[in-house]
């Protein structure tokens, strides 16, 4: 694997989630891409149990940081750069919704705990869990 | 003895046949040279591949009793990587460290490959699935391919192996459409010999002629008449 993506190591292979809402759920499966060249993190966020909407995000190292990329069935679009630094890897950079979304900015931090991580954006007051989906 | 009445209506006549295909043809022709065709291709927008840079020997991937037409290194965000193309034009990838072959590129991939190439100020709208059995007129191409609408416009495609294949500005799509006027292939905009084209370009090249044949005679008369 690509060692500036090591980081991603405890969750490939597995899917993790979280609850959005009380029927809502976010799940994330991460596979490694060619042989460790990429991560490739696909999501489907779920309402009552049925898809709202996926997405997929890449994330590669460019020769001098991590990059990431992101789509989804909405039209959404977005992408960044993401540094590590102590189980942490803090996210920058612009996502739209939609094709005709203004970009808002990404600024998110994951903590890679044991079992799996924590998601903190300054626009949400809640730390979002991720854990081994069932 | 040539009549010069009779050429003359018939010179009128033919030239009433051909004034709108003419007026396409004049007015087509102008437009596709007003911008470089560099500038048409948006061939800036794109810069090169990074040259590859291999850490060990590469190892081919195991095609053995596959046709294929080619195998190439090609570089990728990612690194090198080998690209097959097999016999019916579609493309595998393969690990040139291990000769294993890989998935096809999905949606953020053919973004990043993209995004890490592209040189315009625009950003990405959207990216979606190109359906091979029904490519888009602009593609030309019935290949597996990812389109990326951009802000200003413009159209990108890439490939499954995560190559940009086509480049598709406003200007080139309005170029396209006048290019299609010009050869009288608006639906296609491919084929050059069809029978519209070789009808009119055959009365316009007699209408043409007979202008010619009809010049000195009227000239001769009017030398005559004074």
């Amino acid at each position: 694997m690509e060692p500036a993506l090591a980081i991603f190591a405890t969750l490939l292979g597995h899917c993790w989630q979280t609850q959005l809402a009380p029927q809502d759920v976010d799940t994330h499966c991460f596979t490694d891409m060619w042989k460790g060249a990429h991560v490739r993190d696909v999501h489907v966020v779920t309402h009552d149990g049925k898809s709202v909407y996926e997405g997929e995000t890449i994330y590669s190292f460019d020769g001098k940081s991590i990059v990431f990329t992101y789509v989804n069935s909405l039209g959404g679009v977005g992408g960044g750069s993401a540094t590590v630094a102590d189980k942490v890897i803090s996210f920058t950079g612009s996502m739209r919704a939609g094709p005709g979304s203004p970009p808002q900015p990404i600024d998110t931090k994951w903590r890679m705990l044991g079992d799996g991580y924590e998601v903190t954006t300054p626009a949400e007051k809640a730390v979002r869990r991720f854990t081994l989906a069932r | 003895m040539i009549n010069r009445r009779r050429l003359r209506r018939w010179h009128i006549w033919l030239g009433w046949l051909v004034a709108i295909p003419m007026l396409f043809w004049t007015v087509s022709g102008v437009v596709m040279v007003l911008k470089p065709i560099e500038e048409v291709r948006g061939e800036a927008l794109i810069r090169p591949q990074a040259p590859i840079r291999l850490a060990a020997p590469p190892v081919p991937p195991a095609l053995e009793g596959i046709p294929f037409k080619s195998l190439s290194l090609q570089q990728r965000v990612g690194g090198p990587i080998w690209v097959v193309t097999l016999a019916d034009g579609s493309t595998r990838l393969a690990n040139p460290a291990t000769g294993a072959f890989y998935s096809d590129v999905s949606g953020p991939l053919a973004l990043l490959e993209f995004m890490k190439r592209y040189t315009g100020k625009a950003h990405a709208l959207s990216v979606a699935r190109v359906d091979p059995d029904r490519p888009p007129l602009e593609l030309r191409k019935p290949v597996k391919a990812w389109l990326i609408t951009m802000s200003d416009g413009a159209h990108f495609y890439v490939d499954a192996s995560g190559e940009i294949i086509a480049k598709r500005t406003r200007w080139w799509r309005f170029y396209d459409f006048m290019w299609g006027l010009h050869i009288m292939d608006p639906a296609g905009r491919e084929d050059t010999h069809n029978p519209w084209i070789i009808t009119f370009a055959l009365i316009s090249v007699t209408t043409v002629i007979l202008a010619l044949i009809l010049l000195p005679m009227t000239i001769r008369r009017r030398k005559a008449e004074q």
